[in-house]
């Protein structure tokens, strides 16, 4: 019972003295393990050879159901962030942070127990349903406890641990190649054993963030800091808390939704098609190399946004963060189909990360705005709930860019021209965001909570 | 406290701080070195 004991909400208050700086790594060894999510599709084509081992066998899996696996883990995470957010709140950081660490880790188990044996359902069960858990509860759980060790900066908090995630990928995917090549022979892909220590390393990693993470003491707030001050950069932010049952009836969650939706839509369709995008719109100029290694600049673009919009935000507000966002997006999108004719390829590269600079910012920049709106009481639980945008996204945008692409196509456009069209429906996306923005006002006063803390 | 004890406490505290940013830092950075050495062949 004591080892259960230290995951207390109790035993995770920090003493008086505490250096605050210590809680983002602890959120960063989360947020960097879950984010290998993104880093999935390294595994499609091992996948695909369980047995054939250098070839596809006719009882392999094929690779559109091997496909099933990533996305039932973003099903997953959609779905449990909004579930698991009160019991997150009421809990503490380190108990979910451990219950993350549990799912995701043991989902690698279970799937390496499914690779082994070859049956689909346990891979999907493992890695997909217990890991999509993981992922979910994982993303949701620092991000309340860091808005209330920096209320000076909350923008630039959340966007460290979220910036975590985008660079999750980044580790995941040289790291699981090496450790493939290193159980690969050849009778087996080595992909179980590489399951089970992914699992291995991940949950260990995970463990540093669950007994490293501390909540502050009640009432405490950090040396010559000024609310007023800080709700200056904010002018529609409001030192009210509103409890998560209250904050989805109200319009301020449903334009953030809306913002989120749209701002995820248009920044994952163009992500998913990058490669192929450039190579389309630059035919003869831009080889297949060329095009994996704008994926990766794409990437650092996507991270480094996370960290540098989030903290802007502290500065200019979160009104004026989203409002660049749909603005110089609607116009970069809307310009790379010229670009694109014009042939400059640095152009193009630029937009694009640009581009990619304002999704991994709007990601992380998300959390600080629902604070404003909503307080710190429950605001893990609300973001839960505000992530069901991000599942909606990840549905709408690959198939917006892809279903207008072969319409286009099928319709006697070249294929460099195919994009033109998507990117105006994006920029089009962009101007709702803009338009739900503006139109953003402070929570009635009628759904303050009034009751005792939770 | 006494003083010798606070300065302890303070040295232990920051010890404890560059650790925690080394444990998650290296990784990270690491994995960032990666993906630039990769997306360098976009310029060759």
């Amino acid at each position: 019972m004591a080892a259960i004991a230290i995951l207390d909400r109790e035993r995770t208050v920090a003493p008086l003295d505490y250096n605050r700086w210590r809680v983002p790594p602890a959120a960063l060894a989360v947020h960097l393990s879950i984010g290998q999510v993104y880093a999935f599709s390294v595994f499609n084509i091992p996948l695909s050879r369980t047995i054939g081992i250098t070839t596809s066998a006719p009882d392999d899996w094929a690779l559109s159901t091997i496909g099933w696996v990533f996305s039932t883990a973003i099903v997953f995470l959609g779905l449990s962030a909004a579930l698991f957010g009160r019991w997150l709140e009421r809990v503490g950081p380190r108990q979910a942070m451990f219950a993350s660490a549990l799912c995701f880790g043991g989902g690698f188990f279970v799937g390496a127990a499914g690779i082994s044996s070859h049956q689909f359902w346990l891979l999907l069960l493992g890695y997909g349903v217990l890991g999509g858990i993981g992922l979910g509860i994982g993303y949701i759980s620092p991000v309340s406890t860091l808005l209330k060790w920096f209320p000076d900066r909350p923008g630039m908090a959340t966007g460290m641990a979220i910036m975590g995630f985008g660079g999750g990928a980044m580790i995941a995917s040289p790291l699981s190649a090496r450790v493939m090549e290193h159980f690969r022979s050849p009778t087996t892909t080595g992909l179980p054993e590489t399951f089970m220590t992914l699992g291995a390393i991940y949950l260990c990693f995970m463990m540093f963030g669950v007994f490293t993470v501390r909540l502050p003491r009640a009432g405490w707030v950090p040396a010559r800091h000024d609310p007023a001050a800080a709700r200056g950069a904010a002018p529609i932010a409001s030192p009210h808390d509103v409890d998560a049952h209250t904050a989805v009836r109200t319009p301020q969650f449903w334009l953030l939704w809306i913002m989120l939706c749209v701002n995820v839509t248009a920044g994952i369709g163009v992500l998913g098609q990058a490669s192929a995008m450039i190579q389309e719109m630059f035919p003869g100029v831009i080889s297949v190399s060329a095009a994996a290694g704008f994926v990766g600049l794409l990437s650092v673009a996507n991270m480094g946004g996370r960290f540098l919009w989030s903290s802007l935000s502290d500065y200019i507000g979160r009104r004026a963060t989203y409002a660049t966002f749909f603005a110089l997006g609607a116009v970069l999108y809307s310009a790379i189909p010229t670009i694109g004719r014009g042939g400059s390829v640095l152009l193009f590269v630029l937009c694009y990360a640009v581009i990619l600079t304002m999704y991994g910012g709007g990601f992380a920049t998300i959390p600080a705005y629902l604070r404003d709106m909503f307080g710190t009481m429950q605001v893990g639980a609300i973001h839960g709930r505000l992530l069901t945008a991000w599942s909606t996204a990840g549905v709408l945008g690959p198939v917006l860019v892809n279903y207008i692409r072969e319409y286009r196509i099928a319709h006697g456009v070249a294929r460099a021209d195919a994009y033109g069209l998507t990117m105006y429906v994006m920029a089009a996306l962009l101007v709702i965001g803009f338009l739900a923005n503006a139109r953003m006002r402070p929570v009635d006063a009628k759904n303050h909570f009034r009751g005792a803390t939770a | 406290m006494s003083h010798h004890e606070q300065r302890v406490r303070g040295s232990t505290q920051w010890l404890a701080l560059v650790i925690a940013w080394t444990i998650v830092g290296v990784p990270a950075l690491w994995g960032v070195a990666q993906t630039v050495i990769k997306s360098l062949a976009l310029f060759r």
